[in-house]
């Protein structure tokens, strides 16, 4: 995503990396220390639902409700990024330090079934369609005898 | 937070309402429709989430809860890749935009009268 710094200069803004937006591009500006507070404050939240899945290897209930209430707190933050008065508490910045292993996606079921997913392809030699030809022919057969008798037992009746 | 809309002009950005910021103070420029579309993606998945956990109230099915809540940590994942995306510089959509060569000269006189300077507060969620 394309963002850049810039400095409030008299009414203006000096941006420092200009060549990133073009001219009939509209801008969104925050103050930087306020911005980086916000997205720390979700972070957190996030962080904290991660630690949610790794502490717990089964889930219940009351797990869910907790982590129902920190989206909750997500979005009220999302909601108020607009909110002229509200005040942020610069006291501190959350850095993330959760191991990059606990923010893995799990998997899908990929690994166990992989066997069943891939499946090889075969090469189609002339040899295999005479085969495939004649199992089609041995089918054909059985169901020509099954037409075959009731047929039969039909031509009986009358 | 304080938060302006802005016009670019050369180096410079001219903004809607500059009094809300102090002066000298470090800010940071987005471009509008490509925070958007982060900003929405993230609040998507949210509501997502609490759509489905209303669903697992209605049906009374507690059972399914494990298998749901694998699903609800992959929305968590998108989100959490949406928030890093934020302060990443590696191309997103907005990049693959097509681009029209505007031959238009702006000038500083021009952008100042197009600018709607109504009240701060006029900036709310559904601009975005």
């Amino acid at each position: 995503m394309r963002y850049s710094y810039g400095v409030m200069d008299q009414k203006n803004i000096l941006i420092y990396k200009p060549q990133l937006f073009q001219k009939t591009d509209d801008l969104l500006i925050f103050p930087t220390t306020d911005y980086r507070k916000w997205h720390s404050n979700i972070t957190e939240y996030i962080d904290a639902l991660f630690q949610l899945n790794a502490h717990n290897d089964s889930i219940d209930v009351d797990n869910l409700n907790l982590a129902l209430g920190i989206l909750f707190n997500i979005d009220l933050e999302m909601q108020s990024i607009f909110e002229v008065d509200k005040k942020m508490d610069h006291s501190y910045f959350y850095v993330s330090q959760v191991d990059e292993k606990y923010k893995k996606r799990e998997t899908e079921g990929y690994g166990r079934y992989m066997y069943h997913i891939d499946r090889n392809v075969l090469k189609i030699t002339p040899m295999l369609k005479h085969k495939h030809l004649m199992e089609i022919v041995d089918y054909a057969h059985r169901l020509w005898a099954k037409n075959d008798k009731s047929a039969f037992k039909v031509k009986k009746r009358v | 937070m304080r938060a302006s809309q802005a016009v670019p002009f050369g180096a410079m950005a001219i903004l809607y309402h500059p009094k809300l910021f102090s002066q000298h103070e470090e800010v940071i420029i987005y471009e509008r429709d490509e925070f958007r579309r982060t900003f929405s993606s993230i609040r998507n998945c949210i509501q997502e989430i609490f759509l489905k956990n209303h669903q697992l109230n209605q049906q009374q099915n507690r059972r399914r809860l494990m298998g749901e809540w694998i699903w609800i940590m992959k929305q968590v994942h998108i989100i959490n890749n949406d928030l890093e995306d934020f302060f990443t510089e590696t191309p997103c959509q907005g990049y693959m935009d097509t681009y029209m060569h505007n031959l238009v000269e702006s000038t500083e006189e021009g952008i100042m009268e197009s600018l709607i300077f109504d009240d701060a507060r006029a900036l709310t969620l559904d601009l975005l």
